[in-house]
């Protein structure tokens, strides 16, 4: 497959062209029953050999091995794996806690990138993809094509959303699977700085193994620098909260944030979700190319 | 007793209302800038965020609160400027305030005497407000400077143009004047100086319940060389002169002295060596007889710390001075034992008359005689121009036979006059008009010997001059005084007082002190003038007697007697050396040592701190910023 077109802003043609060496891996093989790129465990009409099977009254006599009847004088039926279409749901955190970083650190770019990537590789792999907009305590989606022609589209809409508001992440996402068609893998873009995080996670979860969830923070959420008193004020909720950016507290901070990080990755681990930390200081292809196949995210 | 803290502008203290307000601010929720963050969830919460919906906070138990308080605190105490007063407790402080010679010395800069004079003002910062200061000034005459007062800058002025004279102290006048100053009441006395006090006399003591205490000024090493004395004689037909060098320190030293003819010309330079605590001696000899003073100035010293006293680093000395011979008359008709006890007073030329032609001779105005001596001749027939008189006998009273003769102890005039065994056959007594006599020597008959001094106006526009007189109311041949030894002495200390010598009763002054100078009986006007400026002069007499000659500047003085002829020349040395000042070790006074007064703390009495306690509060200011500077930057 060759890279074609619209493009996001930004994008090279050569790391297009990267992206269309990929393919969004899968945990587990699709329910669906649509044909598609992606092997299925139902047994049929495909090109991949399975094995064999005694025949049995009502089996269509157009899978029976004749071959094998002639040597064995016995009726076979040759079984294959049939390859059957997936749908790849994207949640999307627009809340304003994404509204943070500059240039391309921003963490809501970051993802919207992540998600344009995510979209040309499915749709270039003929699989569908869906993408939720987190929002509030609901989901939204977004157009999304049936193939590249039709990207243009939705990568004009996630170059032009603006990541404002609240989000309560457990009910948005359990609001966008709840209106999900399709059995594919869910893939959650957040920063998960929501304190029903594992309650979202759960949710996504309870849809089986597979899933992925990418958690992005900024470099100064990694490394806060040090500083004077100050009141903080939460983007998202408008909280205040009186503190300085002392040893100290910073102390505390990093302390805090490590036990987030431990506890989304033993959370999903125990649900069959892949978890990745992301900071958006590192280069957007470094991670596409590197981070997520490495995971085994993307292959 | 131990100082505690005053304060000299306690108005100043409200500044201590500050303290108050440094609480109230840190109870205050502190406005801090708002930075809005993607999530607080990560972030520690804080003890002002849990309050930050009320406007005020727990007072927090933080280094930097108590640092600002302390730093508030003291900076209130440095504007009320505060000192730690001295030991005086007394309401009423005497400083006697030591100007004697050594106080010049400069081994402290610049001198001891300034730096007296700072103790003083020191003390006089240091007082409290219901206390008060005096200041005695102690010298040859000690006075009072300043009385109950506790104003420094008025301390400062009445010092300002105060020097050390260069003699010693009068502690007795001294310890009288601060007696009488306290009136009874009880007193701090604080002596400063370097402690060169004489012992006080015998019973004389400061009064009962009376603090002494004493701020010594000085270093304890200061030495001191000076010419103690300066002496010449004649030697053929030159002079010789001696000079005594005293080594007053602790340390060897040498140097050089030269002498010079009238403060001018250098006739001999010497060197010499002292050891400590000795004497040295240099001699010229063959000097020239020409000039009228010499003086010996010390020009160096090795080493040079062995001398910080300048001031009597010269002396001076003048040349025995003849002068003319005073003119007597002799008015006798023949009398061996007068003419031979005349003929043996230095400085008389006599000359001899009968009774018969002295009308005329003393009528004539230009045979002055500076004495008189009437034998077996009435009083009262000596002319008004003359000098003085000596009446022998010739007394037309009543004819008397002594029987108990009664001398006055301690009369100058009969000073080593052995009258025991003089006796008196016949004497007669005096007239009842003769008034105005002083009574020498008594009997039970009337006087024998009687002096007085009359005022004689000369002309309306001239000054009155004196003139004496003395009587012997017996003949020398009713008794047998001539035969006795005590007649020579007798007659020596009438006709030296009848007759004050040319030679001045003082050929030196001491150093700081006055001496009353005799003129000679015909003189009208008797002055002195600085040889080295005669602008500097000093009128002694008229009003006779004279009053004491108090020179100010230690040097030779010219004295100038108006109206002989010819005009005398006769000098007198102010000394710049006094015993008592040469050693300029500085010691314990010897004040309460004789007296009631409380034990004497030699060592460190005033406690007073130059400038209060400013430096002291601005050092403790600097750390505790420095201090509050890093608990601050520790804490982020």
């Amino acid at each position: 497959m060759t890279a074609g077109g619209p493009t996001f802003p930004g994008w090279s043609p050569a790391f297009q062209a990267a992206l269309d060496r990929l393919a969004i891996a899968a945990a587990r093989p699709p329910r669906s029953h649509a044909a598609g790129p992606v092997t299925s465990r139902v047994l049929g009409r495909a090109l991949e050999f399975a094995d064999y099977r005694p025949y049995t009254p009502g089996d269509d006599p157009k899978l029976v091995d004749w071959r094998a009847y002639t040597r064995l004088d016995r009726l076979y039926l040759k079984q294959y794996q049939e390859e059957r279409a997936r749908t790849i749901a994207v949640l999307l955190d627009g809340s304003a806690s994404l509204d943070w970083g500059t240039g391309s650190e921003h963490k809501g770019l970051f993802l919207r990138q992540i998600t344009a990537a995510l979209a040309w590789i499915a749709l270039g792999r003929l699989e569908r993809i869906q993408v939720w907009l987190l929002q509030g305590e609901g989901a939204v989606r977004l157009q999304t094509p049936g193939s590249r022609s039709g990207l243009a589209t939705l990568f004009r809409t996630l170059g032009e959303l603006h990541e404002a508001g609240s989000l309560r992440l457990d009910a948005a996402v359990t609001s966008a699977i709840k209106q999900l068609r399709g059995d594919g893998p869910i893939f959650l873009l957040s920063d998960l700085l929501d304190p029903a995080w594992s309650e979202a996670l759960h949710a996504i979860g309870a849809r089986g193994p597979g899933n992925v969830v990418l958690q992005v923070l900024a470099p100064d959420e990694w490394d806060p620098p040090l500083g004077d008193e100050a009141e903080l004020q939460d983007s998202e909720t408008g909280e205040r909260r009186q503190t300085r950016f002392g040893l100290s507290e910073l102390r505390t901070y990093r302390a805090n944030l490590d036990r987030l990080l431990t506890d989304v990755a033993s959370v999903s681990s125990r649900l069959g979700i892949r978890h990745v930390a992301l900071n958006t200081g590192e280069p957007l292809q470094d991670v596409l190319l590197k981070r997520l196949p490495a995971a085994g995210i993307l292959q | 007793m131990t100082p505690t803290l005053s304060l000299d502008a306690p108005a100043a203290l409200w500044l201590l209302a500050a303290l108050p307000v440094i609480l109230i601010l840190w109870m205050l929720r502190p406005r801090r800038p708002r930075v809005r963050i993607p999530s607080i969830l990560l972030w520690p919460s804080s003890q002002a965020e849990r309050q930050a919906a009320r406007p005020w906070q727990r007072l927090r138990n933080h280094p930097l609160l108590w640092l600002q308080l302390l730093i508030a605190a003291l900076l209130a105490l440095a504007a009320a400027q505060p000192f730690v007063p001295s030991e005086v407790v007394q309401r009423q402080v005497i400083v006697l305030l030591d100007a004697s010679g050594s106080m010049a010395a400069r081994d402290i800069q610049p001198t001891r005497w300034d730096a007296a004079r700072a103790s003083v003002v020191d003390l006089a910062k240091s007082l409290r407000p219901d206390q008060t200061l005096s200041i005695l000034r102690l010298d040859e005459e000690p006075r009072l400077l300043l009385a109950g007062t506790r104003d420094a800058q008025q301390v400062e002025v009445a010092l300002r143009d105060e020097q050390p004279s260069r003699g010693g102290i009068d502690q007795a006048a001294a310890v009288a004047l601060a007696s009488g100053l306290v009136r009874g009441e009880q007193s701090e006395w604080v002596m400063v100086g370097d402690g060169t006090v004489p012992p006080l006399p015998e019973g004389m003591a400061p009064p009962s319940g009376t603090r002494v205490r004493f701020v010594p000024i000085g270093s304890p090493t200061a030495s001191n060389v000076a010419l103690a004395g300066l002496t010449i004689r004649p030697v053929a037909a030159a002079l010789a002169l001696q000079l005594a060098i005293q080594n007053a320190g602790d340390q060897p030293a040498s140097g050089t002295v030269q002498l010079l003819a009238e403060g001018e010309r250098v006739v001999a330079s010497s060197s010499f060596e002292a050891q400590p605590r000795d004497q040295a001696y240099l001699t010229w000899s063959g000097i020239d007889t020409g000039p009228r003073w010499f003086e010996a100035r010390l020009t160096s010293v090795e080493p040079a710390s062995a001398n910080h006293l300048f001031s009597d680093d010269h002396a001076w000395a003048t040349p025995a001075q003849g002068g003319s011979a005073s003119r007597v008359l002799l008015v006798s008709g023949g009398n061996t034992f007068l003419e031979r006890v005349l003929a043996i007073q230095s400085g008389l030329r006599v000359e001899k008359i009968s009774p018969a032609d002295s009308a005329v001779l003393l009528a004539q105005p230009e045979a002055a005689y500076a004495l008189a001596v009437f034998d077996r001749q009435s009083p009262g027939t000596v002319a008004s121009g003359q000098g003085s008189a000596l009446y022998i006998g010739g007394v037309g009273g009543e004819a008397f036979r002594p029987g108990l003769i009664a001398p006055r102890p301690d009369h100058p005039l009969l000073r080593s006059v052995d009258w025991s065994e003089v006796r008196v056959r016949r004497a007669f007594t005096m007239s009842e008009s003769s008034s105005g006599w002083e009574t020498v020597v008594d009997s039970d008959g009337g006087p024998l010997l009687s002096i007085r001094t009359l005022r004689q106006e000369t002309a309306p526009d001239q000054p009155a001059r004196l003139r004496r007189e003395a009587l012997l109311s017996f003949d020398l041949g009713d008794s047998d005084l001539p035969l006795r030894p005590a007649f020579p002495v007798l007659m020596a200390n009438l006709v030296d007082w009848l007759v004050p010598s040319n030679q001045p009763l003082e050929p030196a002054i001491p150093a700081g002190a006055a001496a009353t100078l005799h003129a000679a009986p015909l003189a009208q006007a008797l002055r002195v003038e600085w040889v080295v400026d005669p602008d500097v002069s000093e009128d002694l007499a008229p009003p006779w007697p004279p009053r004491p000659f108090h020179p100010r500047t230690p040097g030779v003085y010219r004295v100038l007697q108006e109206g002989l002829q010819p005009q005398p020349e006769r000098f007198v040395v102010a000394e710049a050396y006094a015993p008592s000042e040469a050693d300029i070790t500085p010691r314990t006074p010897a004040l309460s040592g004789q007296s009631g007064a409380e034990a004497l703390d030699a060592a460190a009495v005033l406690r007073s701190v130059r400038g209060g306690l400013w430096p002291w509060l601005l050092a403790a200011l600097l750390l505790l910023s420095l201090l509050e500077w890093g608990v601050d930057a520790r804490g982020r």
